[in-house]
Parts: C-alpha cells; sequence; structure tokens
C-alpha cells in the first residue's frame, strides 16, 4: 500500500511543502530504505521511528518499507520528517483503522524519541504560516512548539505529545483538541526592564541620545572611560524602544523559530530584540552561515538593537562584514545549494574606550597611551561603520560630588514615560513614509529623501552651512545632522525643523574620536 | 645640499663638539634667526603635554620666535604641526639622514613645513636610519642653535633629559612644564626643576612685553537671547563644565543646552576643550 503525507522543509526563513511517500510491500527484502536527498539525521529517522512505532503499542510492519521524500532533487535535512514518516508506515501498513483521507488536508511535522513523545522542533511556525498560504486545514505538531503555529489564523493546529496520542485521534478514538488562536495583539512587554533610565544617575546628554536613537532609528555610539555607565545605557535601551507591530512580530518569530531559539511552549516574539555579541563573535556567528545556513546575530536583532560593546576589540574583520546588512537591511549567505537571504535590518548601537587604556579626556586620571597608540586603536573601528553612526555621544566619568546638584523630581523620567514619547515620534514616522516601502524611520532616509521630507528655509539653510563650515562636516555628516534634527523636531512636536533642532543635532556629530 | 665647515650659519659654528658639515632641505637662512626657541619632549605625549603646547606655541610664534625640534612622534611633532597651524615657522633637526623616509602620517607636516620656508637639518649620511646614538647627537644641534630650551614631558631616562643636560653644558635657559606626579610622563621635567636645572614654565611666561592683548571689547554679531545671556552669565559664575552639570544647574533639559552651545560657538562666545565648556 502506497500513503502520502503531507510535511514540510524550511529553507532559511521560508518553507516548501515536502510530500512523504510511504510505500510497504509484500514483496522484497524487509527493511526501511529512504530516498530523497536526505541528510545523515534522515538517515537516522529509520531507528527513531521503528521504535517509536513500537513503543506506542503497535506493531512494526516486517516488510519491505519504502519511503521517498519528494521533491527528489530538493536536499532535505533534519529530524522533523520522522513524524510524518511514522504515520505514513502506519497507514501504509494498514494495520489500523484510519481512513486514508484523514491525512489529506494536514502537515505532520516533527521529530520522534524512541519512547514515541514529539520532541521539540525549530520552524513550526514557518510550517504553519505555509499551511495557511496552501490551504491546508490542520496541522500536527509537538506540544513543546504547537503555541508557535497557534497565531496563524485559519488553521488547526493540533498539539501532540506523543504517537500513541496522535493514532488514538486519527482513529477517531480519542481526539485532540485544537488549540485556540492566539491574537495579534501589540501587547507591551509585560516583565520589568532591565535597566529603567530613571536608574541612571546623571549622563543627561548620553541619555538624550539614547531616546532620539531609539525615536529616529539611529545608529548610536557611546565613548567614554570604563565605568561611565555605557553598558548600563545600552540595557536601558530596550525598555524605551517600541513595541513591535504584528506583522513585525511574525517576522521576528519567524527568524528566531528557525534558529531554534523560541522558547518551549513560547508563541510570539512581541519584544524588540536586544543582541549583545561578545567581541570574539565568530564571522559566521555574526553575519549567520554554517552548513545550514542559520541567522546570524545581526538577524537575530532585526528590528530591533545589535550592541557592541567595546567595538574596537571586534576584529577588523568581523566589523566588515556588517557593511552589506547595514545598508541593506539584509542579508545573503550563499551555499552550494543556492542562496538564502536573512533580513538584518537593525539599529547598532556601540559602545568604546576612547584609548587603549581607557582615561583619554578623563578629568582625574591621566592617559598613558601615546599619540600612536590611540591613532592605531581608533583605526579599528573602521571609517565606513563609523560613518553609518548618526549618533557620536561622549559619556562623562560621572562624578558623585557633583551629582548633589538638586535636580527636581519633574526631571527624573521613567522608562515608560520616555516610551510614550518614542512611540510617538514613531507614529509620525510611520505617517510620513506611509507610501514608501520599507521605510519606518528617519534613519533610513537616504539624500534624495532627506531633501524631499526634510525641507530647510533659507535661514536655517544658512545657519546648517555656518555649522558645517565651522566644523568642517563632510557631505555625508550634513544629511546626518538634517536626519537626527528631524527625529528632534519629531519628538518636540514640531512639523518643520527649526534651528533649535539643528543646533542640538549638530553636537552628535563625530567629533568624539 | 650640504654645507661644510665655514659655511655653517654662526649659530651652528658655536656648537662643540664641532660639526664638521651637514644637510639641509629648505630655507636655510631660518638658522640664523635672532629668537629660536627649542621645543623638546617625550615621545609619550598626554594630553596634558598637547594642551600645553596648544597653549603656549601660538603665543611663542606671536611673539616672534622660530622653533627648533627633533621631528619625533610625539612632542616634537605636536610642536611643529601647532607652529605651522598659527603661521609660523620651524626647524626639524633629524636624528636620521635627510633623505631617510618618514613616516607617511608625517608627510603632510612635512610638505607644510617646507611649503612654510621651514628648514631641515641632518648630521648623519642621508640616509642613514636613527639608532641609539644618533639622538643625543642631534639633541646637541637642537639646543646649540636656540636661545632657550623649552621641556614640556619627560620621562624619568629620557632623550629630553639628554637635551637639558647639553643646554646646561652651553648654558643656555632651561624651562620645564610641571605636571601631574602621577604622570610619569612628567617625573623628569619635576625632577629638573626640583634639582634647579630648569626654571617652572607658568602662563606668566607670556604675560610681559610684546604680547599684545587685543582689545577686550566683545562686539556680538546679533543681540543675545535671554537664554544665551543666562547661559554665558552661568559659565563666568560656575567656572568651565560639562554638558550634563551645565543641564543640571541651569534646571534645563540637555537638548536645549546642546543647541545653546552650538549657537554661542558659532559665535565665537564659548569654546570647548576635553568635554568643559567654557566662555572664550
Amino acid at each position: 500500500m502506497l500513503a502520502h503525507i503531507r510535511s514540510v522543509a524550511t529553507i532559511g526563513l521560508d518553507a516548501k511543502e515536502v510530500m512523504v511517500e510511504v510505500d510497504v510491500s509484500e514483496k522484497g527484502f524487509p527493511g526501511l530504505t529512504i530516498v530523497g536527498l536526505g541528510d545523515k539525521a534522515i538517515g537516522e529517522s529509520k531507528e527513531r521511528v521503528k521504535k517509536a512505532i513500537q513503543n506506542s503499542g503497535v506493531s512494526y510492519p516486517n516488510k519491505k518499507i519504502t519511503v521517498n521524500l519528494a521533491p527528489a532533487d530538493l536536499p532535505k535535512e533534519g529530524s522533523n520528517y520522522d513524524l510524518p514518516i511514522a504515520v505514513g508506515i502506519i497507514l501504509a501498513s494498514e494495520t489500523m483503522e484510519i481512513d486514508l483521507n484523514v491525512a489529506e488536508d494536514s502537515y505532520f511535522y516533527g521529530e520522534l524519541g524512541l519512547d514515541g513523545s514529539l520532541k521539540h522542533s525549530r520552524g513550526v511556525l514557518l510550517a504553519a504560516m505555509l499551511a495557511k498560504e496552501r490551504g491546508v486545514k490542520n496541522i500536527y505538531v509537538s506540544v513543546l512548539c504547537a503555541n508557535e503555529a497557534a497565531v496563524v489564523s485559519g488553521v488547526k493546529v493540533y498539539p501532540v505529545r506523543e504517537l500513541a496520542d496522535l493514532l488514538r485521534h486519527l482513529q477517531g478514538i480519542v481526539l485532540i483538541t485544537p488549540l485556540k488562536e492566539i491574537e495579534l495583539l501589540p501587547i507591551l512587554a509585560d516583565s520589568e526592564p532591565i535597566v529603567d533610565f530613571a536608574e541612571i544617575a546623571g549622563q543627561e546628554m548620553a541619555k538624550r541620545a539614547v531616546i532620539i536613537g531609539a525615536s529616529g532609528g539611529h545608529n548610536l555610539i557611546l565613548v567614554g572611560p570604563p565605568g561611565a555607565g555605557k553598558t548600563m545605557l545600552a540595557k536601558a535601551l530596550p525598555s524605551i524602544l517600541p513595541p513591535l507591530l504584528p506583522d513585525e512580530s511574525l517576522e521576528v518569530t519567524r527568524i528566531y523559530s528557525v534558529s531554534g531559539l523560541m522558547e518551549i511552549g513560547g508563541a510570539l516574539i512581541r519584544r524588540r530584540p536586544f543582541r549583545s555579541p561578545h567581541h570574539t563573535t565568530s564571522m559566521v556567528g555574526l553575519i549567520g552561515g554554517g552548513t545550514n545556513p542559520m541567522p546570524g546575530e545581526v538577524s537575530l536583532a532585526h528590528l530591533g538593537v545589535l550592541f557592541l560593546d567595546e567595538m574596537p576589540e571586534f576584529s577588523r574583520s568581523v566589523l566588515e562584514v556588517l557593511r552589506q546588512p547595514m545598508e541593506d537591511g539584509k542579508v545573503a549567505i550563499t551555499r552550494a545549494s543556492g542562496r538564502v537571504e536573512y533580513p538584518a535590518s537593525f539599529m547598532l548601537m556601540a559602545s568604546a574606550n576612547p584609548c587603549p587604556c581607557g582615561y583619554l579626556n578623563h578629568p582625574s586620571k591621566e592617559c598613558q597611551c601615546g599619540e600612536r597608540n590611540i591613532a592605531k586603536y581608533r583605526r579599528r573601528v573602521s571609517g565606513p561603520i563609523l560613518d553609518r553612526i548618526d549618533l557620536h555621544v561622549w559619556v562623562d566619568p560621572v562624578e558623585v560630588d557633583k551629582l548633589n546638584t538638586p535636580v527636581t523630581n519633574s526631571q527624573i523620567e521613567i522608562s515608560k514615560d520616555i516610551r510614550e514619547k518614542v512611540m510617538m515620534a514613531r507614529a509620525i514616522q510611520n505617517l510620513r513614509f506611509k507610501e514608501v516601502k520599507g521605510m519606518y524611520t528617519n534613519a533610513q532616509m537616504g539624500n534624495k529623501q532627506v531633501k524631499l521630507y526634510c525641507p530647510l528655509s533659507p535661514d536655517i539653510r544658512q545657519f546648517l552651512m555656518t555649522a558645517a563650515k565651522k566644523f568642517d562636516l563632510s557631505a555625508r555628516a550634513y544629511f546626518k545632522v538634517i536626519k537626527v534634527a528631524r527625529t528632534i523636531a519629531d519628538l518636540a512636536g514640531s512639523p518643520d525643523i527649526l534651528i533649535v533642532h539643528i543646533a542640538e543635532a549638530v553636537q552628535y556629530r563625530e567629533n568624539v574620536w | 645640499m650640504d654645507i661644510q665647515g665655514e659655511f655653517l650659519p654662526s649659530r651652528l659654528k658655536k656648537i662643540k663638539p664641532l660639526i664638521s658639515g651637514l644637510w639641509y632641505l629648505g630655507n636655510v637662512s631660518l638658522a640664523n634667526r635672532p629668537k629660536i626657541v627649542a621645543i623638546v619632549g617625550s615621545r609619550r605625549m598626554s594630553q596634558y603635554g598637547k594642551q600645553v603646547l596648544s597653549e603656549i606655541v601660538p603665543k611663542l610664534v606671536e611673539m616672534g620666535y622660530v622653533t627648533v625640534s627633533g621631528f619625533m612622534y610625539g612632542v616634537d611633532i605636536e610642536m611643529h604641526r601647532l607652529t605651522i597651524e598659527n603661521g609660523g615657522q620651524t626647524i626639524g633637526v633629524f636624528g636620521w639622514g635627510i633623505e631617510t623616509s618618514i613616516i607617511p602620517e608625517n608627510q603632510n607636516l612635512y610638505n607644510k613645513i617646507l611649503e612654510k620656508d621651514g628648514l631641515f637639518l641632518s648630521e648623519l649620511e642621508p640616509k642613514q636610519l636613527g639608532t641609539l646614538w644618533t639622538f643625543p647627537a642631534r639633541n646637541r644641534i637642537v639646543v646649540g642653535m636656540c636661545d632657550l630650551v623649552i621641556v614640556i614631558e619627560a620621562g624619568i631616562k629620557s632623550g629630553s633629559l639628554n637635551s637639558a643636560e647639553w643646554a646646561r653644558k652651553m648654558n643656555k635657559p632651561v624651562y620645564a612644564v610641571p605636571g601631574s606626579i602621577f604622570s610619569k610622563v612628567s617625573e623628569g621635567c619635576n625632577w629638573l626643576i626640583a634639582q634647579g636645572f630648569a626654571k617652572p614654565l607658568t602662563l606668566d611666561f607670556f604675560v610681559e612685553k610684546k604680547y599684545s592683548k587685543k582689545a577686550r571689547i566683545r562686539t556680538h554679531s546679533r543681540i543675545l537671547s535671554n537664554a544665551e545671556s543666562i547661559l554665558l552669565t552661568h559659565l563666568r559664575l560656575e567656572g568651565p563644565q560639562s554638558l550634563n552639570e551645565l543641564a543640571r544647574g541651569l534646571r534645563e533639559p540637555v537638548g536645549e543646552i546642546s543647541a545653546l552651545l552650538t549657537s554661542l560657538l558659532l559665535l565665537g562666545e564659548v569654546s570647548q576643550i576635553r568635554g568643559m565648556w567654557q566662555l572664550n
């Protein structure tokens, strides 16, 4: 007998349908053969499936079993074909009273343990999304990751604990209740932020820069001595970022699902990602890749923040690979069997010491480095990366006695309130770029858009020219100032850019190094 | 080009041990100018040293001095650079041959010095490289041709102290810049002063005579806004401070203070050094 079970292959962030054909034949030497360009995990499927079936109280057919994973020329990988193969074998051997049609409108996707239990799988969300796309009504996946699929409307998600349960369900003896659909509401992150803005003492300018960065999506670098609070500021950033919109949420969850980073029972990622890779991270770790190309840190930071702490400590070649995603908002990973593209549109935040010892310009400690070493150290951060950073901020080593200046309560802002302002500014930008596909923030504007969306009156242009001359701004820096000024104006609720906005924006130019 | 024996400029002829001959490039008459100051210091110049140089070199240039030093990275290069930047002329005496190639980073400065009628000298063969022994010999030339020596920074066993020693032998006045007792590169200077080998250099060195104070009438190019005036008054009363301190002290949002400072900077009312804002 021949059974057809439908399943899913994930390639990058896309999913393709795979037909698992199972033939159980009387003739021929008993054994299980799997064809269809499967990898080692699929080869090992044989052992798992056999035991899982036997340990579920079903007799394993002592016949010649042939399994084909179609299309035959698409390389298959992973352990998620265990379930469809097992179901296929049982149906094709006709050992149970199961209507073959029951499997027609469903996807089966999951890894089996020797005891028949279903293990956690990667990419369940993608499988569910494919089901919706192709009009497949049901999907059977492990209970450990079924919630991921529950956010997809129009698809019945059956959470399966073990193979025996599934078989009882398919026979109609004991039915599994499908999950209720989870709604895609942009709910704010439930848990407390790691660091609240109000916890950071002093650092008014740096805080202001982080707020501007969060509002307009501007890349930001904090330069200052050790202990000044750069890492703390970075940790506070997520607390003021607006939550993901429903579509953005899905995008991010897909990436995490494929990477196998979804929590057990996790459904949807609603909080903006915040990735802080260590400076020993390899190129593949940062950009993605590997034999089974997995998303790298830049993609895990998609629609969120990538924080490079101590940027000069990263290897130069590793930093260079950041250029493409920072320019295009995505990375292309080429492997032997084709190209995979992962989105990587993130806000970059970096921190650095001003010199190797860290005490350059320190008010009380002397820097021992010497001009040559300082120049060498600065060159470790490549010009093109620095060029794409709009906000350059010096972080003061906070001196405790200076903090005793009484500060009125109205001046201390908590993250919650700041986030509201950031969200308002973002709303203005969403409106502004309504017609432009893929553009959500001021930072993304190119020179053309700057000219279009940021018109300047003659006296403001005059002021800007004076400043450009005095501070020797490059053409690139000139446009950066306008973009930052546009965000400052948005935060102030001003439809036009005024001189005071330009005047402030100029302070964030590249002059801390 | 090279000169030998009697054709040496008079200042250089007097140097003992005698210079038998040397190579030069540029304006050789510079070596005979009436006011020459040697500025020497550590290769590991600190921010403090840099700051001191940025204060005194313009003043020395304005007083009509030609500067001379060893064209070594650190204090030497910085002072050559500042001299040119402030419209002065400078002499570089190499501890290597006149044709030995220089570090690419210094190429620009090298060209500018020659453009401004500067001078380069070397006692060694044209393509000879610098070694441990060529530098003390060069130091004697730097010190020998000047009227006074200023040591900006020096480590406890440094080449700059060697220059100070030459100055003592040749009876040239030596000034040393006192520095932080925590700074390794101020140890030499502080020692020179403590031993009486050098006088401490303070800013009132420059207050006397020909340093004409520019008229202190402040003409604003436009009327200052209320907020701008308040900020200036605050700086006058409280002294130099960082942007964060200003924001705290004035109880205003830091963004607004940033904007005010930009405007005042463009008007020339304030300047910023090492993150501290101050009145001009």
